[in-house]
């Protein structure tokens, strides 16, 4: 297997992460994915690893969802800096900023959220975005610069770009 | 997208460290291993018989070259298609012996196991060969190119043959049809010698060569086949 576990672990995690917003969860759900992942073999050896993983991450993710909730996903803004201690604690302005770009966020559809996290954050292919969204590769590079548009234009309100 | 908008997204999809990052890439995920040494781990895989067996083929020939000089290439062309037998039944193995389910399941593709062996018992003969064709060139006073031909020659026409058949027939009996073929070879190398005229005589070499030519080619395409009949057999399980 070529792919760089370590560096794939954070990106599965990010992204199980943002889809259920609660850190414990998200890790729990990131190890389950590689744990069902190291189980087969055959796609890692046809070339398919970096698909597989990702579709196991967002069935997961799914099913997770579809659990009855025994407590809220909340993870608000102020979680993201949880992991980071007082000596590399962020500037007061770093903090307006991020919830700004939070905020531009989330004036997206979660699917746009999805597709530019994949693309752009994890830097995923086309070809497996469009695997694992069901859609053509042509839907999916569209519907990222309908997303792009429509961030840059949160972003301008919010007066950061 | 620009460099300045992909850092704000990328500050922006920040997630929080993950905490039991490190415990869980060290004790579940699997370990490294590099192709020698995964090679080298099919080796305790193959019969010892096997071993035992290619390794006499050296034992026996090397004194044989000492006194008996002029036999010693029919002796070596009529026991080469034995150790071709060996390791095409060493490779049909794991489906003759309905194993080949289990070793799908496992950490590595059958395909790669059944390479790993095949590429391991292929240069140990070779290594064989090696030592034993300029021996045998030495003792005949032939070159090492003609030497080679004829050496080879049965040992892949065999191989070819027996590709074929392991290909086609997925159970046990390919392994005796695969030795009956090398038996059949052998005894072909040693009737041939038999006959009036000498067939390592220079005017038939020629035909030693093309026959080598179409057994290298033939043995090489089955090779493939076998190859691609087992990615088959990992996406139908």
């Amino acid at each position: 297997m070529s792919m760089d576990l370590d560096e794939q672990y954070d990106k599965i995690y990010r992204y199980c992460y943002f889809r259920l917003r609660h850190r414990e969860t998200a890790e729990d759900v990131t190890q389950e994915t590689f744990l069902r992942f190291f189980e087969s073999t055959t796609y890692q050896n046809t070339g398919q690893a970096l698909r597989y993983l990702y579709t196991i991450a967002r069935n997961l993710c799914t099913d997770e969802f579809r659990k009855p909730r025994v407590e809220q996903l909340t993870d608000s803004i102020s979680d993201h800096f949880s992991g980071e201690t007082a000596d590399d604690e962020p500037p007061e302005g770093k903090i307006l900023n991020r919830i700004s770009i939070a905020r531009s966020l989330s004036g997206l559809t979660e699917t746009d959220r999805e597709l530019l996290l994949l693309r752009y954050v994890n830097e995923v292919p086309l070809s497996v975005i469009s695997s694992l969204t069901g859609i053509s590769r042509f839907a999916v590079y569209r519907r990222l610069l309908r997303a792009k548009e429509h961030l840059k234009e949160n972003l301008r309100k919010e007066n950061i770009i | 997208m620009n460099q300045k908008t992909r850092a704000l997204l990328q500050e922006a999809f920040q997630a929080p460290e993950p905490m039991h990052k490190k415990d869980f890439l060290k004790t579940c995920a699997p370990q490294p291993i590099s192709l020698i040494s995964f090679v080298l781990s099919q080796a305790g895989y193959i019969r010892k018989r096997i071993w035992i067996l290619t390794s006499m083929v050296l034992l026996i020939v090397l004194p044989g070259s000492l006194f008996l000089r002029q036999e010693i290439l029919y002796m070596l062309s009529a026991v080469t298609p034995i150790l071709a037998m060996t390791l095409i039944t060493e490779s049909g193995r794991s489906e003759s012996c309905g194993m080949s389910e289990l070793e799908l399941s496992t950490r590595f593709s059958l395909k790669n196991v059944v390479l790993a062996r095949l590429v391991l018992l292929g240069m140990f003969n070779f290594l064989l060969l090696f030592i034993l064709i300029p021996v045998t060139a030495l003792s005949r006073h032939i070159s090492l190119v003609r030497t080679g031909v004829y050496i080879l020659c049965p040992y892949m026409i065999t191989a070819f043959l027996g590709l074929w058949i392991t290909r086609r027939i997925r159970t046990r009996e390919a392994n005796y049809i695969c030795a009956g073929i090398g038996v059949l070879a052998s005894l072909g190398v040693i009737l041939l010698m038999n006959v009036s005229f000498d067939i390592y005589e220079g005017e038939y070499f020629i035909w030693w060569l093309l026959l080598l030519i179409l057994a290298v080619f033939g043995a090489i395409r089955e090779g493939a086949q076998m190859v691609k009949q087992k990615e088959e057999l990992e996406w139908n399980l």
